[in-house]
């Protein structure tokens, strides 16, 4: 690879980091935030369940994950903003031909058991990752070796240049690892479901845990960053959402891990909350399988789309979300094509076309019988309802079955056994995080959707640094997706978040400073007893 | 003395044991009124159960747009009309009962049958096996199966009847024990009608009535356990019933309490409909418990 | 007497094991490969997954599974659960106080006020105390516990803010010594009046029936003969005799409202067993499933056994033969 592509696609990267992969806004009158914290203080998080393992990288583990963000660190963290910020490291470069990447790491970081941190804690982190194979050992395939040469350097020695591995490193699953806790046991592995595993370098340290209840973290004195305001984290396990939002407003939690959809727009315009909106490049939408008779036929899947009413559909469920219009994210502006737009509305329309592809109708009136296999997921079963009334007005008898997310996974994942099923998911941080839905290999390509011209352009625009001449790759793709429709849109993901006024420096009020569940920054307010 | 037709005298027997029964006569009034708003369902359902209207979440008696009906118990998030979903949620509520409980009566029926008439080692083993599903925690075997193999009512039925015969097995079995012993018994098999025969037209007969009973205090169970499975998330979504509506209304609580609160009620009048006549009969079968005489 | 217990005992063990047999099977058959889930679904790795199928063993036939397990669980050992890598005893230890908590609580209560007021009715059976409390209890009977749950929330907690409306503890207080004791049970009102209003119906009926069903035997209308006073007669021979079938009931009910936990644990957030059922059945976690199943099952056999012997205990008519 040549050096001026590389540059070009740190570029890329660093436009990424700019742009933010989610957008933030404040919702209602945008009140001033309160500068100035009191220190101290007890933080109560809510989180959905208890943490399986004390210590991550090894299985990803969602629960684990807030309290991690806290008590350990990475090279390079992604920040609340989805912008990337030093961690551990305090600068690094790559080598001319872009095959060696050096870390210079922070100095004077100790463990939180007192133990130095050195070089030779991250050659055995990712070394570990990589032999056995742990949760993201995907994010750190381009790595060949890893050198100390001493002991605040990290030297890797890549298979080929890639600059995409600094942002994976802030990503999933990465933090470093005290190598004396772990090296020297028979099966480190084992060690993991063991609470004196949990010893990291970050502003919160491992307090006690309660199980099935909370989890409490308190303060490193000696953390080598910004010093943390908080006394105690107390993560509270509330794994149902109305009855957290319901602690939540009494007052009993801080933080909650998610606001219920019902109550998006509650405290909008509420004096006492200031309201984080964002839009996440996640969507949901309905999919189909390629192999089957009927949802095969384009015009079957066209008339799914001129059957669904998603601004019904949005205004059910949509929350913080957005209508769904377009064929990639509208946070992709720059190559978002916007001749290419979901169909209107139109029964007349979707009959015609079903009738086009040669169906007729039954003494019902139905045109087919389908069946759709979704599992739960907040309110999925509600929406699959609204979408079976909706393309049953289309003349199409769509049985809906939804069942558990591991029955399904084995079902849908594995075997391939369904007609039309329903997923939602990530599709950035770059535009082509699209291929994995639409590319013929991609990992989320369920349904087994295949168009040569769909490959060739997002192959073509995955090489291409210009964005003008990329948009047009991408344009191709948006025009296959228009006319294939292998994904029926309903909706773009977001979110209200709101967050009471007595308290400050939230990853939300910090972005560029703190990670997601990071609470370095946070504190009560000095002005709001 | 005048003979009456036996027609009518059966039915003239019925309504004085109703009549002295205030459990049975307001249990079969109340399941009278509950089966006649099912089968009038599509008559009286002011909208398709189905059908999204635009009004979402509106209280009891907010009119519908367009010239529509007025929603007189509101609707739900998805703007569904309250309570055109409660009259089919009715057929839903009904049918998961009786075929449930039918299944159990069925099952119970046979195997109690068959050990009590049968007797001797088939007896014992039949014991055995009974005592196995007693000793089973049904509910939670309920719940693993219908998490674990799908939602659909189908099976939601033919779980609940299979696990909960063994109640009307042991019913079953006492009757045929007693029963075999009768003289009109010993005189069928003195005449060489063979056990099975005899069986399924004298002994199940005869033995019959704890049985019914019992299965309506079943059908309770079911309609109940229906409910709670539709709670937990695991009803089938292709259907309305009660359940559903209310485990949909639980988020709505604080601001939509009539979602969660309408189905309820009925799930609670129509439970005890059928343990009400379920508890009458009893009484009648065992008219010491009687004390409203 | 003696022989009898044992066979009991043997036969209720058997019973138990074909029950966990069943449910060990039934969960394998069923979709959902908790290895695959293990592994991580988003990025399978088939290398992983073949690797953790063999270390627990889920490559072996169901059959010799089940010997493997069995012959564990007669050495006390339960396994391991898969997602949490830790004993399936220690985990359920760690959740079966809490559910004991509220159904004990909710079962004394219910045994208590029930048959407190079964036998009050049935004394003066007929009055209007007696229809009232006799309306009631089928009222409760015929509610899903869920639901009223749900109503007690609404009325108590989001309504009137008395009490709170769900989990065990405050939280940011972290109360210690008698002030947590206070916070649990301030707590506890809202789920355990929940089931125990939904329990209490079975109890009023059962002490009503039987003290009516005793008193309109032939030795008290004779003890009565004898002019015997009327309050000598009914705490001497009514009531002792009417009580036999409320502790003979104790037992199977506790087990059934373990069972039904599961509701009150979902409405009310409560860190019981029945979260823990529930959880483990969506992430296939075999060994803990099959764990919380036998134990269940094994004190519902436990349970009968012993109420078979207060029975004979407390009801000499009773003789146990072979």
């Amino acid at each position: 690879m040549k050096l001026t592509k590389l540059l070009a696609l740190t570029l890329v990267l660093c436009m990424i980091g700019a742009s933010a992969l989610a957008e933030i806004t404040m919702a209602g009158d945008g009140q001033p935030v309160k500068e100035g914290a009191a220190p101290g203080g007890t933080f109560v998080i809510q989180t959905a369940g208890d943490p399986t393992y004390y210590a991550p990288d090894y299985r990803s583990d969602d629960n684990l994950w807030p309290i991690a963000q806290n008590v350990f660190n990475r090279l390079i963290k992604l920040a609340a903003g989805d912008g990337l910020d030093y961690d551990l490291a305090s600068s690094y470069e790559f080598s001319e031909d872009g095959k060696d990447l050096t870390f210079h790491l922070r100095e004077g970081v100790k463990w939180h058991d007192g133990v130095p941190f050195t070089s030779a804690d991250v050659k055995w982190t990712y070394d570990t990752i990589i032999e056995k194979s742990w949760s993201r050992v995907s994010s750190l395939e381009s790595i060949d070796t890893i050198e100390c040469p001493d002991d605040n350097t990290v030297v890797m020695h890549l298979k080929a240049a890639d600059v995409t591995i600094i942002p994976k490193l802030g990503w999933y699953d990465t933090f470093i690892l005290p190598k004396h806790v772990f090296e020297g046991a028979e099966d480190p592995e084992a060690l993991f479901t063991q609470e004196s595993t949990m010893i990291g370098t970050g502003p919160y340290k491992y307090d006690s845990h309660q199980t099935g209840v909370s989890f409490t973290l308190t303060r490193n004195e000696d953390f080598w960053g910004d010093k943390p305001i908080l006394d105690k984290l107390i993560f509270v396990n509330i794994g149902d959402e109305d009855t957290a939002y319901q602690a939540w407003l009494n007052g009993e939690a801080d933080y909650l891990y998610s606001l219920p959809e019902i109550n998006t727009f509650d405290h909008d315009n509420d004096p006492d909350y200031r309201v984080f909106v964002s839009l996440y490049q996640n969507r949901t939408y309905l999919t189909f399988n390629f192999d089957d008779p009927d949802v095969s036929k384009v015009e079957v899947r066209q008339a799914f789309a001129k059957a669904i009413d998603r601004q019904g559909i949005f205004d059910r469920f949509g929350g913080g979300g957005a209508l769904a219009e377009y064929f990639i994210s509208p946070l992709q502006p720059l190559y978002l094509d916007k001749q290419y737009k979901m169909p209107d509305r139109d029964i007349e329309g979707a009959k015609k076309l079903l009738e086009q592809a040669g169906y007729t109708p039954d003494a019902d009136g139905y045109y087919l019988h389908l069946s759709m296999v979704g599992f739960e997921s907040g309110n999925w079963t509600e929406m699959a309802q609204a979408i079976k009334q909706y393309v049953k007005e289309a003349g199409i008898d769509l049985d809906v079955q939804m069942i558990d997310y591991g029955a399904w996974s084995d079902q849908v994942k594995v075997n391939k056994n369904f007609q039309v099923t329903m997923l939602a998911g990530y599709q950035g941080p770059d535009v082509s995080g699209v291929a994995g839905r639409v590319q013929s290999n991609g990992g989320t390509n369920l349904g087994g959707y295949n168009n040569p011209e769909v490959d060739a352009a997002l192959a073509a625009s995955n090489i291409e640094a210009d964005t003008a001449k990329r948009a047009e790759y991408l344009s191709i793709v948006q025009k296959c997706m228009c006319e294939d429709m292998p994904m029926v849109f309903l909706m773009e993901n977001g979110s209200h978040y709101p967050i009471k006024m007595s308290i400050v420096g939230t990853p939300y009020d910090v972005p560029e400073k703190a990670a997601s569940s990071e609470m370095t920054y946070t504190g009560f307010s000095a002005d709001h007893p | 003395m005048k003979k009456k037709h036996p027609v009518k005298a059966f039915f003239a027997r019925v309504w004085a044991t109703m009549l002295a029964n205030k459990q049975l006569l307001v249990g079969a009034i109340l399941v009278l009124i509950m089966a006649s708003l099912a089968v009038l369902a599509p008559v009286l359902s002011p909208y398709d159960p189905y059908e999204l209207t635009p009004e979402l979440m509106k209280p009891p008696g907010t009119p519908g747009s367009n010239g529509a009906p007025i929603h007189w118990l509101g609707t739900d998030k998805l703007g569904r009309d309250i309570l055109s979903q409660m009259l089919w949620g009715s057929q839903t509520s009904l049918r998961i009962g009786f075929i449930a409980a039918s299944i159990a009566a069925l099952v119970g029926t046979l195997i109690g049958g068959i050990a009590g008439y049968f007797g001797g080692r088939v007896d014992k083993v039949i014991v055995e096996f009974i005592n196995i599903f007693v000793m089973t925690p049904s509910f939670f075997l309920i719940l693993i199966i219908v998490a674990m193999f799908g939602s659909r009512m189908i099976y939601v039925m033919i779980v609940i009847g299979l696990t909960s015969w063994p109640g009307n097995a042991r019913l079953m079995r006492a009757q045929a024990i007693s029963l075999r012993n009768r003289t009109f018994i010993k005189s069928c098999q003195a005449m060489g009608e063979s056990k099975l025969s005899i069986m399924f037209r004298h002994i199940i007969p005869n033995g019959i009535f704890p049985i019914v009973a019992n299965t309506t205090m079943q059908i309770s169970g079911a309609i109940l356990t229906e409910a709670g499975l539709s709670f937990l998330g695991l009803g089938d979504p292709n259907i309305i019933s009660w359940g559903q509506m209310i485990s949909s209304g639980k988020s709505l609580l604080t601001k939509a309490p009539w979602v969660a609160i309408v189905p309820g009620l009925a799930v609670v009048l129509n439970v005890l409909a059928f343990f009400l006549i379920g508890d009458g009969l009893n009484r009648v079968i065992a008219p010491k418990m009687n004390a409203n005489k | 007497m003696r022989r009898y217990l044992l066979k009991r005992m043997l036969t209720g063990l058997l019973m138990v094991m074909i029950s966990v047999a069943i449910n060990f099977v039934l969960v394998r058959l069923a979709p959902g490969d908790p290895m695959v889930m293990l592994a991580g679904v988003d990025n399978p790795n088939p290398a992983q997954i073949a690797a953790l199928t063999e270390k627990f063993g889920l490559d072996k036939s169901i059959p010799e599974q089940f010997f493997i397990y069995v012959g564990g669980v007669l050495r006390g050992d339960f396994g391991y659960s898969y997602v949490n890598e830790r004993p399936v005893l220690a985990l359920i230890g760690e959740r079966v106080g809490p559910t004991l908590m509220v159904t004990l609580t909710a079962l004394i209560i219910a045994v208590a006020i029930g048959t407190l007021l079964g036998v009050r009715c049935a004394r003066k059976s007929g009055g209007v105390f007696d229809q009232i409390i006799c309306g009631l209890s089928y009222l409760f009977d015929s509610t899903p516990s869920f639901w009223l749950g749900l109503m007690l929330i609404l009325l108590f907690a989001s309504t009137l803010h008395w009490l709170p409306t769900s989990g065990m503890v405050n939280m940011r207080a972290g109360y210690t010594g008698l002030a947590r004791v206070g916070d649990i049970a301030y707590h506890l009102v809202l789920p355990v009046s929940t089931l125990a209003l939904i329990t209490m119906p079975y109890y009023f009926r059962i002490a009503r029936s039987s003290v009516l069903q005793v008193m309109s035997e032939d030795f008290i209308t004779t003890l009565r003969a004898t002019g015997m006073s009327e309050k000598r007669l009914f705490n001497k021979y009514v009531l002792r005799n009417a009580l036999i079938p409320t502790v003979t009931v104790v037992g199977s009910s506790l087990a059934h409202l373990i069972g039904g936990a599961v509701f009150i644990e979902t409405v009310f957030s409560w860190p019981g067993m029945g979260q823990l059922l529930y959880s483990s059945i969506s992430k296939r976690d075999y060994p803990l499933l099959s764990g919380i199943y036998l134990i269940i099952a094994l004190s519902i056999a436990i349970m009968m056994i012993v109420v078979d012997i207060v029975y004979s205990l407390i009801d000499p008519r009773i003789k146990y033969t072979d």
